[in-house]
Order: structure tokens, then C-alpha cells, then sequence
């Protein structure tokens, strides 16, 4: 894009699978024979499926300043079959997607020292829990209870770092 | 964020092994062996190792120590340089861990005896971990490419006390016990 300014770019194409499986037995019984024993089992399967596309692009004006913007797009669904230790059987699903943006930007007013600032949004999909398999709670209730929400948060981030004459000392902000 | 890379190739044949020895009969030993280019086109990169300790806590009612760790793992790669654009890269690790039991047991025998339990069961944890990774990269004169495939498959056993005490007329000679199957293929 000529001398004073240079653009660089990436682009990127994420897909992933995963089965997951939990088979578990409690047995409990009195050595003396003092009460019954009990033997309960639970199980739980999660199937996840998942895609993500990313671009970044990035400007770099006259070798000194670089201002970048990013997105990415994340889409995930998910099943689940969960087994409590009561019997109880529930099959969920659901889906999730995020769009994550992100921003930078750089100026180096030295040739070893710069500022910058960024700003970014991290996502993380829900899910299915399945630990919470204790009590026999009737379909719907459940839901709420073994199913986790998809979190997001804002990273925002400034500073700055260099090197002095004859490298003698370094600063990081 | 967490970027673990794996070890480029050498510029010449490489070996390497390192041990340790410590208390509670701690032992580390792992080796590498890496190659440099060969004909311009392959290298090799292989490292393995074992790692373990005896527990730290000790079980009173049999005289065994609880908490053991015991790992073996080991890490292959393989390079092949098509031309100056195309470069593949083949990974395959594995672990191999044979763990104790949790090192729980009644709070308050724990509080007068630091590191001693009693208990009248005593478990496991097992666990394998394979994986394999494709990199294939392209260099271009203006865009790059890279593309990285790869699984994992995992699973592990832990067999494990559910009481954490000793059956006795007190509890009613309870004895429980806890058996959990996790595996994942991604």
C-alpha cells in the first residue's frame, strides 16, 4: 500500500468435536450388616460441536504507528444424555455464538520504545454439567440446574515498555 | 494465553538426559534425541521420561503411604521438508500416569496426626493420554498458510474410599467406596 503504509492480515478457520463420557458407581453397605446395601450408578454423556473464523487486520502508518481491529465469530452445539444416581434420564441441547471484537493500538515514538492500548472481548460457550446429578429433578427443572450459561468478558489493557541508551536499562508500564 | 510450541530442529545431533533424586524417593529421568536435517529433507525429535514419588501421607490401619504419583510419557516428531514453501510436521505424544489415592481421611484424626489417615480402603487414580498433530505451513511469496489438525483421546479410572474412615461399631461398619470412569476423544 505504498511506503507510508503496510497493511498485514490474517484470517483463520477453527472446527473442533468432542465426546466426552462419565460412568460412576457408589457402594455403601455396613460390614456388620446394619442397613442394606445401596449400589447406585450415574452416567453422563456430552457431545460438543464447535466452529470458529477469526480475521485481524492490521495498519502500520509511516513504521511508527499500528492500529489492528479483529473479530471472531464462535458457534457451538452441544447435546448432552445425563443419568442421575436416581435413575433419572435426561437428554439436553443447546447452542451458543458469540461475535468477539478486538482492537489495538501501537506507537513506537522510539526506536526501542512504544505505548500502546488494547481493548478485547473474550468468550467462553456454556455447557452441560455433569456433576450436578444428585437430585431427581423432573425435565425443565433440570435445565437450570445442570445447564451452564456462556460467559463473556471485556480485557482492556494499556502500557508501555523500552530500552534506554546503550541498554543500559529497560522499562516496562 | 498459553502458546506451547514444539521443539524446532536441530542444527546438529542432539542428546540429552537429565535425572533427579529426592525424598520421599522422588526419581525424574527423561532424555531427548534430536536430529539435524538429513538430506536436505527429514528430522527427527524424540523425548520421553518417568517421573514419581512415593505418597506423602500415610495410611495407619496398613502401614501404606496413600498418595503415590507415578508418569510415563514420551513425545515423537517427525519434519519433512517438501520444498522451500511446503513444510509438514507429524506429532505424537502420549502419558501414561498410575496415581494413588486421595489423600483424605477423618479432619480430626488428621489435625492429631499430620499426614496419617485410617482407613480400611485404598484406591487409584489411572490415567492415559494420546494425541497426534498434523502442521502442514506454506510460505508464499505474499500470503501464508498454515494448517493444524490434530486429537486427543484421554481416560481415566479412579477407584477411591467413599468414607474415609474405618468401618466400627460406632458407624455402623460403614464401608463405601466410589468407582469413576472419565474418557474424551476431541
Amino acid at each position: 500500500m505504498g511506503t507510508a503504509l503496510d497493511l498485514s492480515w490474517q484470517a483463520g478457520l477453527f472446527i473442533f468435536g468432542q465426546d466426552y463420557g462419565q460412568d460412576a458407581a457408589n457402594d455403601i453397605s455396613s460390614t456388620y450388616g446394619f442397613f442394606p446395601r445401596m449400589l447406585t450408578t450415574s452416567a453422563s454423556d456430552l457431545d460438543d460441536r464447535g466452529i470458529g473464523i477469526y480475521g485481524q487486520a492490521r495498519f502500520t502508518a509511516w513504521k511508527k504507528l499500528d492500529i489492528a481491529a479483529g473479530l471472531r465469530f464462535d458457534y457451538e452445539d452441544k447435546d448432552a444424555n445425563l443419568v442421575n444416581a436416581m435413575g433419572f434420564s435426561s437428554r439436553l441441547s443447546d447452542s451458543y455464538s458469540e461475535a468477539s471484537p478486538q482492537f489495538s493500538a501501537a506507537y513506537r515514538y522510539a526506536p526501542d520504545q512504544m505505548a500502546y492500548a488494547s481493548v478485547s472481548r473474550g468468550y467462553k460457550a456454556g455447557g452441560f454439567n455433569p456433576a450436578r446429578q444428585a437430585f431427581p429433578l423432573r425435565p425443565g427443572q433440570n435445565r437450570m440446574t445442570r445447564s451452564i450459561p456462556g460467559t463473556m468478558n471485556w480485557d482492556t489493557r494499556q502500557g508501555g515498555w523500552g530500552t534506554g541508551s546503550n541498554r543500559r536499562w529497560r522499562f516496562f508500564i | 494465553m498459553i502458546n506451547i510450541s514444539s521443539r524446532p530442529s536441530s542444527e546438529r545431533w542432539n542428546v540429552q538426559a537429565e535425572g533427579a533424586y529426592g525424598n520421599y524417593s522422588y526419581r525424574d529421568l527423561r532424555a531427548s534425541v534430536s536430529s539435524p536435517l538429513l538430506k536436505e529433507r527429514f528430522s527427527l525429535n524424540l523425548a520421553g521420561g518417568y517421573s514419581g514419588r512415593d505418597g506423602y501421607t500415610d495410611n495407619d490401619l496398613t502401614g501404606h503411604d496413600l498418595d503415590s504419583r507415578a508418569a510415563g510419557f514420551g513425545k515423537g516428531q517427525l519434519f519433512f521438508k517438501v520444498n522451500d514453501q511446503w513444510k509438514i510436521r507429524w506429532i505424537v505424544s502420549g502419558e501414561r500416569d498410575r496415581d494413588g489415592d486421595y489423600a483424605l481421611g477423618d479432619l480430626g484424626y488428621i489435625r492429631a496426626n499430620p499426614n496419617h489417615v485410617n482407613r480400611d480402603f485404598e484406591g487409584y487414580t489411572h490415567r492415559g493420554v494420546g494425541s497426534t498433530t498434523l502442521v502442514v505451513d506454506y510460505a508464499g511469496a505474499t500470503v501464508d498458510f498454515s494448517s493444524i489438525s490434530g486429537g486427543v483421546w484421554w481416560k481415566t479410572h479412579s477407584l477411591t474410599d467413599l468414607d474415609y474412615q474405618t468401618a466400627a461399631l460406632a458407624n455402623g461398619g460403614l464401608y463405601a467406596i466410589r468407582d469413576s470412569t472419565e474418557h474424551s476423544i476431541s
